[in-house]
């Protein structure tokens, strides 16, 4: 079932049977991921720095390096190691000129001496920008998300098995349901009007001059009703025009009017899983009934393969 | 804690890139203003920026978000 290879010290050992615990976190585009073990120390020292490999029922799933040891008196073990996107952390000074998402991956990954996967060609070529004292990762995730705004396409950066890889999301797609019916065992689903919800746009044009206030209200009327009055107020340049200003108003209004729907669903494994990955989501209850994609998941291995799941809504 | 608190807020600050005055030496594809940080000429505005000459010294004035630098004065 469960294949644990370390490499250290100029040698590899298989450590299947000492294992007693093994979970593996990945989030979307915040960093690398991370395999956190217990084993039971025997002979074996693992060091920092050392190289694991983790297969489960055959599936790749993880392939990095030790970061942190931890133990107390008895003879277990516990162990941190991150993929290769936590070389990445580091920071760096770099102009921007005639770049891609594409170009600046494969800058880091030379930078670094990172293996390189699947590199996608995003094509958008950035705004010439400075991008000073910033670590990799943020200048990639910033690009990222301007490729995003200008291009409608969205794309991950993350490690496969060892190898550095940019994916478009909608390459990610999974034949696969989750839900009642099917692997999921419990959910938590969070609705909330409390944070940066607004159904009242109220947009403030002072003019100093002719001191004259001009004031652009847009609201929803049946949300109102619902929920009552709560309002987002802003003083805008006097250079709009009335059109301008309601027009703002009403983009504000559609942007915060809306309630904010948070899902996470604990499920039996499914190694295919990871963040990014995007799946049919079903449950009566909350009239769920629409593809989701993966913003966070911890997989737990042992003694049953079970992982809990955060989806962007 | 208060340590934990302040190194956040550094990493934030830095991170924004708060406006700044930054002097700098013109070079041919730019203004140089660290070893490794050349500012490419379509970020550099000013009305002073047609008179450069390479090797002159300035002083820049850096945008919030450090986007835009705008040529204050040749420094004699």
């Amino acid at each position: 079932m469960i294949e644990f290879l370390v490499s250290t010290g100029g040698k590899i050992y298989e450590i299947n049977d000492l294992i007693t615990k093994v979970t593996y976190q990945d989030t979307f585009n915040n960093g690398c991921s991370k395999l956190e073990f217990t084993y039971i120390s025997k002979n074996l020292t693992i060091q920092n720095g050392s190289v694991i490999r983790f297969k489960y029922d055959n599936t790749n799933i993880f392939y990095g390096y030790v970061f942190k040891i931890s133990r107390g008196k008895g003879t277990e073990i516990n162990v941190t190691a991150y993929d290769q996107l936590r070389y990445c952390k580091a920071k760096d000074t770099l102009v921007l000129k005639g770049d891609t998402v594409t170009t600046i991956t494969n800058k880091m990954c030379n930078y670094f001496k990172l293996n390189k996967g699947t590199i996608v060609d995003t094509r958008y070529v950035l705004e010439t920008s400075v991008q000073e004292d910033k670590t990799w990762l943020d200048i990639i995730y910033g690009s990222i998300s301007d490729t995003l705004m200008n291009q409608k396409k969205w794309y991950l950066l993350r490690d496969e098995f060892g190898s550095i890889a940019l994916r478009e999301t909608s390459d990610l797609k999974l034949d696969m349901i989750l839900g009642d019916e099917s692997y999921c065992y419990d959910y938590q689903y969070d609705k909330s009007i409390d944070n940066d919800f607004y159904n009242f746009i109220k947009l403030a044009a002072i003019d100093k001059e002719a001191k004259t206030l001009e004031v652009t209200v847009a609201q929803d009327e049946t949300s109102v009703k619902n929920f009552g009055v709560l309002q987002y107020y802003k003083s805008i340049d006097k250079k709009y025009s009335t059109a301008q200003a309601k027009s703002m108003a009403d983009n504000l209004l559609s942007l915060y009017n809306k309630e904010a729907e948070t899902i996470s669903l604990d499920c039996l494994g499914d190694t295919r899983i990871r963040a990014g990955s995007s799946f049919h989501g079903q449950i009566e209850d909350i009239k769920l009934n629409r593809r989701l994609v993966v913003k966070s998941v911890t997989h737990k291995f042992l003694p049953i393969h079970t992982m809990s799941l955060e989806v962007m809504t | 804690m208060i340590q934990e608190i302040k190194r956040i807020v550094e990493n934030y600050l830095s991170n924004a890139k708060l406006c700044s005055i930054i002097p700098g030496t013109v070079t041919k594809d730019g203004i140089r203003i660290s070893e490794k940080l050349v500012i490419p000429e379509e970020l550099v505005f000013g009305n002073m920026k047609k008179n450069l000459i390479i090797g002159d010294s300035v002083r820049l004035l850096r945008n919030h978000g450090g986007q835009q630098y705008f040529i204050l004065e040749v420094i004699e």
